[in-house]
């Protein structure tokens, strides 16, 4: 199994066709590695509407994903997800303020 | 050279004394000089029989000593004789206990030489070492006529030549034992007399070596295992600097050939392959320079990376996946030292767990931290793959080809038995103990000393533990011997071959020798981890043994938890299969866990697997319909590329952070109770020392839509009885999100019920932000607290000021609680309220008491500090002045 990075770029066969998902975000909970997924166009630009929470598998022995269903999994693993994102906000915000500071 | 004479007392002079010490001289001449040959397990049992009735007749002599200055005269007459036969006995009984256990056929005679050649070269080092102690005293003696030196240093370097063909490691490992074993006397005579720093000093040295032993060095000696110890940076640079200092000393005589030879026991402090260069590089320069060494040993190179822990996304990219692991690994190991430096004291530090252990840093490091962390993790799942592996095993050079070591199974079987017949007999051992607790009778208890604790046993049973304990002791030293031998490790040395290979400096002057100190390091890295899994293999084999696997299942097994991503990826077997397997082994490894086994290195190998077949399971699918296949994998390679995706994902942050918002249906509402009260008392801001946070979720607020109703929000935490301390709300229709804390609902009037929603719709600006002295007032605030807070559950703190207009109704009821009183300040040891003195405050309470409110204790707090500033009940209010401090 080849290794996923942040922002690696996975073509997913899903329902409606393969589509292509940026990978905005990793995390690990109760063993398993879960991905944000966000859906992208052909010049990689976020398609915000589309985006999922998916645990990763190996289904037959081969790289796969599985969305998320169970309510209380999936509500467990969004609030890492959120807490994450709002963490990386805030050290931009440190960021942006530290450069004001500097000048 | 023949050992310093002697000057014998006459007084003990006597024909068997001193055919004695002829006996032990001529016994050591035939041992160094090749007459004493031993090649087979015949011959050393001959050598072995031979040295013990030495042994024993020395021992004889001292037994019949008729005095104790007749003993201290022996002591001095065998000096060296003494050390000389200890040393040869220790190591042949070693050998011996080791033979004992492991059967006699599986000792080649090759295996004999080797040990033999061991221990004939450590003798001979004894002696050398011991002549350069003689030689340091002579050059420091400026009496000395430079004749005898000379002569000395001759007569040296003789005995040194077998030495020079000797190879680095051989020589190290030497070098090393004879450190140990001259510590650990030096130790045991420091550890009876307790010398303050000088015991700790060498502990630390001792514990260094003993973990340099443990890793390097030929564990059939004398070693005592410890993992408790780590590297000490400090002591070591201390303690090279002294040895430093001895060279430099003696570079001063120019007696280059003793410089040499102590920098050799320099030497044995560093890596082999970087430190033969140096030792070379150090000895031709200049003595000031020779304790500073270039490159990565320097200070500087060490603040460097001290300060360093910011990642460096240019150099990270170019990195190899393990290599990347080590940067990241090192990184984070920064980032939990900064806890410790001076101005990061009083942080508050934030946890989080890594590899099981959990480890703690500055909050203020959080995002990097977690970021790093979570880069880390994915990359050594990655890691876990073959193909990264053999990538950095890759050899550099056509010189040093990769050989595939085939797993000895007969070996591995061997050491599983041996395993599991220590486990069993560590079992009849404390049954044994258990048995002896229940009788009171102290005459029939038997103490029994072992090397770390005394055991107690019935004397009935005392024999047969003492069986059990020599068989244990053979047993540990024939799994120490195969695992030697096999070259398994248990440790992480592979941990530090990365981080060498990672630190390798490029020298443009000599690309080759950076060359060759990498395939050096590859190699070990390669030897590690092989060591890995051949341990790995060895001791889930006895895992499943000792919990009675049936035999045809144990291969299987142990295959399984050897490799579970093999399994994992095999398309033989379906995932139905899959799961099954590593449900099974799941579950036997949790029993063996739970049975706590005292194998330290069995139980951690039995845990780390348990934890990947955890993993693995986590892996297979659940939910079969909402699998989707990822067909291809797009990696950026070049930095910009990456780069731009970062910088359009942090763009964008905000808004996908919403969209997790609503994954959950999220509201939160964190709450602080005490951190949400503090503000309002201006002058209490500073005697939180409760914290009390909660989460208030709410899924079905579609009110939301169009603007935020923060009142109902706020009156759903008030029914809860918590105080809302900050808010984050975020809009559905456009995801974005919003925090919003308690000095907002402050500055926007929220607590006095005039809340404008438009004022969270945009945050509101410093210069809008009207202050709390301005907009409010406190006794409003703290007539809200009371009605809206539950008090069992906290402190509470109630600004003085405004104490007499609080209705002492809202106490009734609460005696358990203690109260803080935060408006009575406290100066020069008197106490006095707010408003003037302390019969204010003493009247107040008493006026409670009588309207039936008890108060249990009252507690003062000084609400500048927030310290604990004593406290006093109704009937010691008389006290007050005095029982004022904390």
């Amino acid at each position: 199994m080849s290794s996923i990075e942040l922002y690696d770029i996975l073509t997913i066969g899903g329902e409606d066709g393969d589509k292509d998902y940026t990978v905005a975000n990793m995390v690990e909970h109760n063993h398993a590695t879960y991905l944000y997924l966000i859906e992208v166009d052909k010049d990689e630009n976020l398609i915000e509407s589309n985006q999922l929470i998916v645990r990763r598998v190996l289904k037959d022995g081969e790289e796969a994903v599985e969305v998320v269903t169970d309510e209380k999994e999936k509500k467990d693993v969004a609030r890492l997800f959120f807490e994450l994102f709002k963490n990386e906000m805030n050290a931009l915000e440190n960021e942006e303020g530290e450069t004001t500071n500097e000048n | 050279m023949e050992p310093k004479q002697i000057q014998y007392n006459d007084k003990i002079y006597n024909r068997n004394v001193v055919l004695l010490r002829e006996k032990i001289r001529d016994f050591e001449e035939h041992v160094l000089n090749g007459t004493l040959q031993v090649a087979s397990i015949h011959d050393f049992h001959r050598v072995y029989e031979e040295a013990n009735a030495i042994h024993t007749e020395f021992e004889a002599l001292y037994e019949g000593s008729p005095n104790q200055v007749y003993t201290s005269e022996l002591n001095s007459y065998f000096a060296y004789e003494r050390e000389f036969l200890n040393d040869f006995i220790s190591f042949l009984e070693v050998f011996n206990r080791y033979h004992e256990v492991v059967e006699a056929k599986m000792i080649s005679n090759a295996v004999i030489q080797q040990e033999w050649e061991d221990v004939v070269s450590i003798i001979r080092f004894n002696k050398i070492e011991k002549q350069l102690k003689e030689l340091e005293s002579l050059l420091f003696d400026e009496n000395e006529e430079h004749e005898v030196i000379s002569k000395f240093i001759a007569n040296l370097n003789k005995d040194i030549e077998p030495f020079e063909d000797l190879s680095q490691e051989k020589w190290q490992n030497m070098v090393l034992i004879k450190a140990f074993q001259k510590l650990d006397d030096k130790l045991a005579r420091i550890d009876a007399a307790k010398n303050g720093s000088e015991y700790f000093r060498l502990k630390d040295l001792y514990a260094t070596l003993e973990k340099k032993m443990y890793e390097s060095v030929f564990p059939r000696m004398k070693i005592k295992i410890s993992n408790t110890n780590f590297w000490n940076k400090e002591r070591y640079d201390s303690d090279k600097k002294l040895l430093g200092e001895v060279c430099k000393k003696i570079t001063e005589k120019n007696h280059q050939v003793v410089v040499h030879s102590l920098s050799h026991i320099l030497d044995a402090w560093e890596d082999p392959a970087y430190y033969t260069e140096q030792v070379k590089e150090i000895l031709n320069q200049p003595v000031e320079n020779q304790i500073d060494y270039k490159g990565m040993r320097t200070k500087e190179y060490q603040a460097e990376r001290k300060k360093d822990i910011l990642i460096d996304m240019d150099f990270y990219e170019q990195l190899t996946p393990s290599s990347k692991i080590m940067y990241l690994r090192f990184l984070l190991q920064n980032i939990i030292n900064k806890k410790e430096e001076k101005e990061f004291k009083g942080f508050k530090l934030v946890k989080s767990r890594i590899d099981g252990k959990v480890w703690k840093y500055p909050r203020c490091y959080q995002p990097r931290f977690e970021k790093y962390r979570a880069m880390l993790l994915q990359l050594e799942n990655a890691y876990e793959q073959d193909k990264v592996k053999e990538a950095e095993e890759e050899p550099v050079t056509a010189q040093d080809p990769v050989k595939k070591v085939e797993i000895d199974e007969v070996v591995t079987e061997r050491y599983a038995e041996l395993v599991v017949n220590l486990e069993e007999i560590k079992r009849a051992m404390f049954f044994l103990e258990e048995e002896a607790k229940s009788y009171l009778d102290k005459e029939k208890i038997q103490s029994f000393p072992m090397e770390d604790r005394e055991a107690f046993v019935l004397e009935s049973s005392y024999h047969r533990y003492q069986e059990l304990y020599t068989k244990r002791k053979a047993i540990e030293d024939a799994i120490k011997e195969i695992s030697m031998r096999n070259g398994y490790v248990f440790d992480d040395s592979d941990d530090k071959y990365y981080e060498n290979i990672r630190f390798i400096k490029e020298n443009e002057k000599d690309p080759e020798r950076a060359k060759d100190q990498k395939v050096f390091w590859q190699k070990k890295l390669r030897e590690a981890h092989q060591g890995k899994k051949n341990a790995k293999v060895a001791n889930i084999k006895a895992a499943l043994k000792i919990m009675e696997i049936p035999e045809k299942f144990q291969k299987e097994y142990t295959q399984i938890a050897t490799d579970p991503q093999k399994f994992l990826k095999s398309k033989k077997y379906s995932d139905d299969t899959k799961r099954k397997g590593f449900g099974n082994l799941f579950s036997i490894f949790s029993n063996f866990t739970s049975k706590k086994s005292t194998n330290k290195e069995l139980s951690k190998i039995v845990e780390d697997s348990n934890a990947t077949i955890l993993k693995s399971l986590a892996m297979l699918p659940v939910n079969e319909t909402k699998v989707y296949k990822v067909f291809a994998t797009k990696k950026v390679k070049d930095i910009g590329k990456m780069n731009e995706r970062r910088i359009r994902m942090q763009e964008n942050v905000r808004k996908v952070s919403g969209y997790a918002a609503m994954f959950c249906s999220l509201i939160i509402v964190e709450l602080n109770v005490l951190n949400t009260i503090a503000p309002l008392v201006p002058r209490a801001k500073s005697s939180v020392s409760i914290e009390k946070t909660a989460e208030f979720e709410d899924a079905s607020r579609d009110e939301l839509k169009g603007g935020v109703k923060v009142d109902d929000i706020l009156t759903a935490g008030i029914q809860s009885e918590l105080w809302v301390d900050k808010l984050i709300l975020f809009n559905k229709q456009n995801a974005d999100w919003k925090m919003t804390t308690q000095k907002h609902f402050i500055d926007s009037q929220m607590v006095t019920s005039s809340y404008d929603s438009s004022a969270i719709g945009g945050t509101l600006s410093k210069e809008e932000a009207p202050t709390i002295e301005e907009s409010m007032n406190p006794d409003e605030i703290c007539l809200h607290g009371l009605v809206s807070i539950k008090p069992d559950a906290l402190v509470y703190t109630v600004h003085g000021d405004s104490l007499r207009d609080v209705s002492p109704q809202a106490f009734i009821g609460d005696t358990s609680v203690l109260y803080e009183i935060t408006g009575i300040q406290y100066e020069n040891g008197v106490w006095i309220s707010a408003e003037g003195n302390q019969s204010d405050a003493e009247a107040m309470f008493r006026a409670y008491n009588a309207q039936g409110v008890s108060i249990a204790e009252v507690r003062l707090v000084n609400p500048t500090t927030g310290e604990y500033a004593g406290h006093f009940t109704l009937d010691n209010l008389e006290q007050m002045n005095v029982r004022g401090r904390g």
